[in-house]
């Protein structure tokens, strides 16, 4: 508060989203933060509640559980003034590798009591696991966010989100080029 | 036709509201039932009902039937004559003429005769509906963005001046 704000203020990145295929959308985004940082505001739950959900939507969370390793579960419960019912948003974890990779299954419900769907890896995987390989995590870099999202034959959607470093004033990744 | 999906769902998740008829189903498992395309004009609108009424007024009645939401599905994969657009809904070229007459005029679609062969493809408006989808899905994360800013510039913060306190 007492501190004057010299800082310039940070530059606002352009969200982009790529419409790949029939199935699939790639969302990106560079972050002037290190990934391990964005990797926690996605991954604890107090944090992600934070932003996850939109101030224009008008949901408000209910709770957000999340059991943050490969194979894990989360649940999100929302309310909204528009429903009666709570609405839930919930998958398992396919993989988790800090800082750099969280790839999730998820699916979107108005009853909060099905069971979670159960989702085999692999047969309905379309996405490019490439994108990570080549990302070495600099704990200090800003970082640039790949997440693509891809909607399996069972109604699943899959998403994925991939963070790396990226130099400043570079304005493309290229981890996916060194491949 | 699923028009009336939650709006809230349809805000915070459009990629995957399509997919509540699946998991709406009380307590069973999930089945083997394959979600509309996001190219799926029922799919697209679906998510242009609080949109663009007036896109929607015009194109209503041209996708109220099922084998023209199939034609433009195609035709958003790729560009198509008549006769294969006939071929593949087991049509004669008749009935095909018909269904992409109505498509042209509710400008969904467009076509172009060179030699014998008529190609159809999206017109504006079909464009339209898929760029106005993908724009819904740019707001959506580019507003989750902008507050995920504030989280990072406060850990980054955070992460200072803790790293200064230890020695």
């Amino acid at each position: 508060m007492e501190k004057r704000s010299t800082e310039t203020k940070p530059i606002k990145h352009e969200t982009t989203v790529e419409r790949k295929s029939e199935r699939e959308l790639v969302v990106t985004r560079t972050f002037n933060g290190p990934a391990h940082v964005v990797f926690s505001a996605w991954t604890k739950p107090e944090l992600l509640k934070r932003w996850w959900v939109p101030k224009s939507c008008g949901a408000s969370f209910l709770s957000c559980e999340a059991d943050v390793r490969t194979g894990g579960t989360y649940r999100f419960v929302f309310s909204h003034p528009s429903s009666e019912q709570p609405m839930s948003f919930f998958g398992r974890y396919v993989e988790v590798t800090p800082p750099s990779r969280l790839a999730c299954h998820y699916f979107v419900q108005q009853l909060p009591q099905s069971p979670l769907p159960e989702v085999s890896d692999g047969g309905t995987r379309s996405l490019d696991r490439r994108a990570s390989k080549g990302a070495s995590p600099d704990a200090l870099r800003p970082c640039r966010l790949h997440a693509p999202c891809a909607i399996s034959a069972l109604g699943v959607t899959e998403q994925e989100v991939h963070l790396w470093p990226v130099a400043p004033g570079q304005r493309r990744n290229t981890s996916r080029d060194r491949l | 036709m699923e028009f009336g999906s939650s709006s809230v769902a349809d805000k915070l998740f459009p990629i995957a509201t399509n997919f509540e008829t699946v998991s709406k189903a009380p307590g069973s498992a999930v089945r083997a039932q394959a979600p509309l395309p996001v190219s799926d004009p029922r799919y697209i609108l679906n998510h242009m009902v609080q949109y663009s009424e007036p896109v929607l007024d015009a194109s209503f009645a041209a996708l109220s039937d099922a084998t023209r939401r199939g034609v433009l599905e195609q035709l958003g994969r790729a560009h198509a004559s008549i006769t294969d657009l006939a071929e593949k809904f087991h049509m004669t070229l008749t009935g095909m003429k018909k269904h992409v007459g109505v498509l042209e005029r509710a400008g969904l679609v467009t076509t172009k005769k060179v030699g014998r062969v008529r190609t159809c493809k999206l017109g504006l408006r079909g464009l339209e509906i898929e760029a106005a989808w993908i724009e819904r899905y740019h707001q959506l994360w580019a507003e989750r963005f902008d507050d995920l800013d504030k989280v990072v510039e406060e850990l980054k913060h955070k992460e200072k001046t803790h790293g200064k306190k230890k020695h």
